[in-house]
């Protein structure tokens, strides 16, 4: 996961009520030019009402709170679900807007407008501050209408908002009180109100947490009281971002797995209204080995609605879909065992038979790729180290052996692929075997769109479909991955919701032999290549891939990712005398990349390595950990 | 999104563009969702992906971008692949790399949800 840091600022940016279509701002770079507005939308912070909403008294309420409620429904449910804590009834119910009295506000600039009259001016400005107008009215050139007091900075954002070919004016009609004038200008502190909103989710889950059952109770979240105090639920938008907000809080509460594991066993998401699990579907890397998880009294229909769950919680025993359409499809008990194997008991009905004794049993497994190429060598995240192996260790092959049967395997209709070449990357010096640089193969269809301008051509080199695909595969040289070998493999990969599943998004490395050239000029030459796919899951273990785009270079060797290539054996003599292009300045260049250590630093500690770049890397998380690195060791960053 | 060739290729040259002047300025090009993987370190959410950006420990930098190519997704989205070389300070030789951009529009612009950057020199 990523560090803790990095929740504050994801947590202010979920939480703007009014974040998504907020007016654009000045500093937009490409406004003048055309259409192009890439950095013209820096996001707002969460605006205050969401925060001044939330109750601070109430928030260790539930754990005093006496008379909790059990679960006045049915029967059913795993045990620790039962023992639901409701909030009271009626708390939460009252309305959402806060008080605090209503300033009148003014909209000049529509009058003369030539399409658009007084009654459009107000809808359009509904639509906008996401608000009803209190007592609107024209009055001459201004429509005069109510607005609560703490509403009033977000419409002010609004102000010269295009419409219909003018300009509105929002303005206060009289002078703003001084407090609300303190509002409009220097907004809260972004991290200090992500800092609330992160109280605010671990006082929820404080609250929720049921330590004797181990379990996290989130049923019917929307009625907590905090929550809705918060603004979360207000719309679609921002309930859709409270749960993966009120996860990564979750996560933070432990330091390692083992305490999670410990501590929660059992999830309750009953009552959520939930149509599908898209909202809650990071719960699976939060808490990946639950033994019980309810999802009572949802809105889910299909297994596709579920889909995203299916490679997930490897150690499920109960799971209770009561009260959701899903459970009416035919052979629903069978498939939710085909999906989760480890299933004991589904809504509260053991399986006749045991699930099988070992999951690793079962299967050929992953092939001869690499089962943990993490630890070989230095690569970036793999979210999902069994599908993506599988995906790479099945794939390739079948590129290299059965372009056709591929094409047909792995792609769709819908699915893109396209190459590009690289001909004046760096290749390997000396390497007179494998330095063939004849591209003629691949010229013609080489998407780089550096060097191609012509529309047309930058369109049909790229090829949808299978048909079209493997009409470009062939007219590309054969290839040969060799998936046995991991230190010729780097790859990074990302699971991301792709429609409505979670998919692989993944980065591979690596090199290739054309076997064919062999035969024509007796040497095997070697390609290096970098390819991206987009890919989700197809069928029970199949994969779709979506997006295939492929760079292919002159061969340059594995060394910018083998942990291998430092030892050089001429290591004696200073480093001035070494030239910048030698495998030490790369290597140092590798070590300040990965921990932002000086030239002077980076270097004494390959050296006191051996040249040994993960060795290196060790040495110095040690130091650092032990907080004995010396001040001047890092960089300092670059001010601008 | 009718045109997301040239999505692409205004992005990749406002974004080494801005890289190369002024790092601190990509910052608007992120979110706080936004996933950077930077070699093998891993940075989420805009403020730290710059501080990672902006600590780069060294104070000039320019790339040559080689080749370029990129796709549109369903979602909307469009994913970037460029491979070019990295001149750094006053090293010669530039360090070739990879780079892997996941786009997605948001309101009418677009901003970074990934990217994935690897350095791919060889020895020599």
């Amino acid at each position: 996961m990523t560090g803790r840091s990095s929740l504050p600022a994801n947590l202010g940016r979920r939480t703007g009520v009014t974040g998504g279509v907020q007016k654009r701002r000045a500093s937009a770079k490409f406004d003048r030019e055309g259409d192009f507005d890439m950095g013209g939308q820096p996001p707002t912070g969460p605006k205050a009402r969401p925060i001044s909403g939330a109750k601070p008294t109430r928030a260790t309420r539930s754990n005093t709170v006496p008379n909790q409620k059990l679960d006045s429904g049915p029967a059913k449910g795993i045990r620790p679900v039962r023992n639901t804590a409701r909030p009271p009834p009626g708390v939460g119910k009252g309305p959402r807007q806060p008080t605090g009295g209503f300033i009148e506000m003014k909209v000049s600039g529509w009058k003369n407008l030539p399409k658009v009259n007084d009654i459009e001016t107000i809808i359009f400005l509904e639509k906008k501050l996401k608000e009803k107008l209190r007592k609107p009215r024209a009055v001459g050139e201004n429509i005069l209408f109510q607005l609560p007091l703490i509403k009033v900075p977000t419409a002010l954002e609004w102000d010269n908002v295009a419409f219909a070919g003018g300009n509105l004016r929002i303005q206060p009609v009289n002078e703003l009180p001084v407090s609300i004038q303190a509002a409009i200008k220097p907004q809260m502190d972004r991290s200090e109100q992500a800092q609330q909103t992160a109280v605010l989710l671990k006082n929820v889950l404080i609250s929720r947490y049921i330590p004797d059952a181990k379990m996290l109770d989130l049923s019917a979240l929307a009625t907590h009281p905090q929550l809705q105090g918060s603004g979360f639920f207000s719309q679609e938008s921002t309930r859709a971002k409270m749960f993966p907000a009120l996860m990564k809080v979750a996560d933070e509460q432990f330091t390692n797995r083992a305490e999670k594991r410990e501590q929660v066993v059992s999830v309750n998401l009953a009552n959520n209204t939930l149509p599908d699990i898209t909202m809650v579907v990071s719960l699976s890397t939060t808490f990946p080995e639950l033994k019980n998880l309810s999802l009572e009294n949802n809105n889910i229909s299909t297994f596709k609605q579920l889909e995203a769950w299916r490679f997930k919680f490897r150690k499920l025993e109960q799971l209770i879909l009561t009260g959701n359409p899903i459970t009416q499809l035919p052979n629903y008990r069978e498939e939710v065992r085909k999906w989760w194997k480890t299933l004991v008991m589904l809504d509260n009905v053991v399986y006749p038979e045991p699930p099988p004794a070992s999951k690793d049993a079962k299967g050929a497994g992953p092939g001869p790729f690499p089962q943990t190429p993490l630890s070989i060598k230095p690569t970036g995240m793999v979210d999902d180290p069994e599908h993506t192996n599988n995906f790479l260790s099945t794939f390739f092959p079948s590129f290299d052996s059965d372009r056709k049967g591929c094409v047909q395997t792995f792609y769709n209709e819908s699915s893109l692929f396209s190459i590009s070449v690289n001909v004046s990357a760096p290749r390997l010096p000396g390497d007179s075997k494998h330095s063939i640089q004849k591209w003629d193969a691949y010229i013609p269809k080489s998407r780089n769109m550096v060097r191609l301008r012509n529309p047309t051509a930058i369109k049909d080199r790229c090829a949808k479909n299978p048909a079209n695909i493997l009409k470009l595969w062939d007219t590309l040289p054969r290839t040969l991955h060799d998936v046995t070998d991991p230190s010729k493999w780097a790859y990074d990969s990302r699971n991301v919701p792709m429609g409505d599943m979670i998919g692989m998004q993944m980065t591979v490395h690596g090199e290739y032999e054309e076997p064919e050239n062999i035969a024509r000029e007796g040497v095997a030459s070697k390609r290096s290549f970098s390819r991206t796919f987009m890919v989700v899951p197809n069928g029970a273990d199949g994969y779709l891939i979506r997006r295939d785009i492929l760079i292919v270079r002159a061969y340059g060797g594995t060394h910018a990712w083998s942990p291998e290539a430092q030892a050089q054996p001429q290591a004696a003599g200073p480093a001035q005398q070494v030239p910048d292009n030698n495998p030490k300045q790369q290597l140092i260049a590798q070590l300040m990349a990965q921990t932002s250590l000086t030239q002077k630093y980076a270097e004494m500690c390959m050296e006191q390595t051996g040249w040994d770049i993960s060795k290196a890397l060790q040495a110095f998380n040690e130091v650092r950990n032990s907080g004995s690195l010396p001040p001047d060791a890092l960089a300092q960053p670059l001010v601008s | 999104m009718a045109n997301y060739e040239a999505v692409a290729n205004q992005f990749i040259e406002f974004y080494y563009n801005t890289f190369d002047t002024n790092r601190q300025g990509l910052i608007s090009l992120y979110r706080g969702t936004s996933l950077l993987t930077f070699e093998s370190a891993q940075t989420q959410g805009d403020k730290d992906i710059i501080e990672k950006l902006v600590s780069l420990p060294f104070q000039k930098v320019i790339h040559k971008v080689v080749t370029q190519d990129a796709q549109p997704m369903s979602n909307g989205g469009i994913v970037v692949l460029v491979t070019g070389g990295l001149m750094v300070d006053d090293s010669p030789a530039p360090l070739a790399y990879s780079q892997i951009f996941v786009l997605q529009p948001d309101g009418g612009s677009y901003y970074v949800a990934h990217d994935t950057f690897k350095l791919t020199y060889p020895l020599v």
